[in-house]
């Protein structure tokens, strides 16, 4: 998939050629900095890219649990077939629960619209589903807090309300845009034990967004780490803690605090900045940052897709670290 | 006498001291469509311009996103969401317009001939009758008083972060 933002000062590729896939009842864990264009995957999906983005190739397919199949690139923004799959097939949670929750409406009022429009149940019904839909996300007093509007309830509680609108119609995938950022790490506990859960009861697959490499140690079966609009490696979740192939997620890992590790040391960074997006580098746009980097060849040539069993890397080096780690298990 | 329509004063002139008649009220309703089109029109420009500096601060909102992905069509997503938000400083300035009712548009009622408060006020400071002024004004501010009274239940009924806060 390849997403562009045509602007004055040229355009910016977004998202250059990421492809990746989520199973039935599987967790694709997406990591990546700011700007890497994790959230812009996740709107092509959607088909609710910024008017002014330009898709440049690509497709995007579903096949939700009814058995159509959808080409969803092939749909327009505001397409009657893209507005049934939304919501639908579909849900999506973003990252603020603060804002992403209509303020002028109670709760209940918003899930009961999309109830309402894609199962077309009546107004009874569907206030019932929207009940049975808040204890399902385990909200307190879930009669009553279907009357309350979102400035009435706590971050945590906001968030739940958002897992319920977006399961509301059993989807087959769920997006989850960074759902746990603004809450604090105790709650966020909670919303992950929560959509495990429900992933296990519903089915869904879920493709969580996220730049915490905690978090998707929790959550995710596999992992697509994203660098500058490419996915620079994707690998079960294992592999990608204990046998990262690329020098990008091998310095990510390296760059979180631990515990009682290395006291007193300074934390290891990624060294010099994440380039603007104008200027891409050439070849591997992480060469200029990259420690391992081979003169002549990293910054010349895109780095091809090495496939190590079901692990994927972006990196011309990337037997290398293959090899040592046959010889020493990994240290990160 | 324009384009064969009357339009000055509140009424044409043989119904000017007649009784009161249904006949009267049609007369009086079709002398009143013209200050009602210049009042109208001339407070719209502004509120035009407050609502779409509120809908374009919206619109990005998002909730606005929200709705998108929930599947509703766009113009429902529009016209339930971010205009619902919108329309706030809206209703908070719309009762302003009821002083501006009652005194009418001094101009509008001089040029067409009507006789509001308008040109009452205009005379009384002309022969400073400054009882007649003064009181004229006090009424002025009552009424603004009121108006942002009737403004803000309207928002506490709209909006209920208001209501609670």
């Amino acid at each position: 998939m390849q997403v562009q933002f045509p602007m004055r000062e040229g355009s910016v590729k977004a998202v250059n050629g990421v492809s990746y896939h989520v199973n039935k009842g599987e967790v694709l864990g997406i990591v990546g900095e700011s700007g890497s264009g994790k959230s812009i995957t996740a709107r092509a999906i959607m088909r609710l890219l910024p008017k002014n983005a330009k898709e440049t190739g690509g497709s995007i397919r579903l096949r939700p649990r009814t058995g159509e199949e959808f080409e969803l690139s092939a749909l327009d923004r505001n397409s009657r077939a893209v507005r049934k799959v939304r919501g639908n097939h579909i849900g999506m949670i973003f990252q603020e629960p603060m804002t992403a929750l209509s303020p002028v409406h109670t709760i209940g009022t918003q899930i009961m619209r999309t109830v309402q429009l894609h199962k077309g149940l009546s107004k009874a019904d569907a206030r019932a589903r929207a009940i049975e839909l808040l204890a399902k996300v385990q909200m307190p007093r879930p009669a009553q807090l279907v009357d309350a509007y979102p400035h009435q309830l706590s971050g945590g509680m906001r968030q739940r309300a958002m897992i319920a609108l977006a399961i509301s119609c059993d989807p087959s995938l769920l997006i989850a845009d960074e759902p746990t950022t603004a809450l604090d790490v105790t709650t966020e506990a909670q919303i992950i034990e929560l959509l495990k859960e429900l992933k296990s009861e519903l089915g869904m697959a879920i493709v969580f967004i996220t730049h915490n490499f905690g978090v998707v140690a929790d959550i995710a079966d596999r992992v697509s780490v994203m660098y500058l609009g490419r996915i620079v490696e994707t690998a079960d979740v294992d592999d990608i803690f204990y046998a990262p192939k690329h020098p990008y997620t091998r310095a990510l890992l390296r760059s979180i605090p631990r515990l009682g590790v290395d006291q007193g040391r300074r934390l290891p960074t990624i060294p010099g900045m994440v380039p603007d997006p104008f200027s891409v580098p050439n070849g591997c746009a992480f060469n200029p940052r990259c420690i391992h980097a081979v003169p002549g060849l990293c910054d010349t040539k895109v780095p091809p897709e090495l496939r190590f069993g079901s692990q994927m890397s972006r990196c011309h080096i990337a037997e290398q670290f293959a090899q040592t780690e046959q010889q020493e298990p990994a240290h990160v | 006498m324009y384009l064969q329509i009357d339009v000055g004063g509140l009424f044409s002139p043989q119904y000017q001291n007649a009784p009161r008649s249904w006949d009267k009220v049609v007369n009086l309703l079709s002398h009143l469509w013209i200050p009602l089109v210049v009042l109208a029109t001339g407070g719209a420009a502004g509120l035009i311009r407050v609502m779409r500096a509120n809908m374009l601060d919206e619109l990005g909102k998002p909730y606005v996103e929200t709705a998108y992905a929930q599947g509703l069509s766009e113009r429902r997503v529009v016209w339930n969401y971010p205009v619902r938000v919108a329309l706030n400083p809206f209703i908070s300035t719309v009762g302003w317009s009821l002083p501006a009712l009652f005194s009418g548009d001094v101009i509008t009622a001089v040029v067409l001939n009507l006789p509001t408060t308008g040109p009452l006020l205009l005379q009384a400071l002309k022969m400073q009758d400054m009882y007649l002024a003064g009181s004229f004004i006090l009424i002025l501010s009552v009424f603004t008083v009121i108006g942002t009274l009737v403004s803000d239940i309207l928002l506490a009924w709209f909006d209920p972060r208001i209501r609670y806060a």
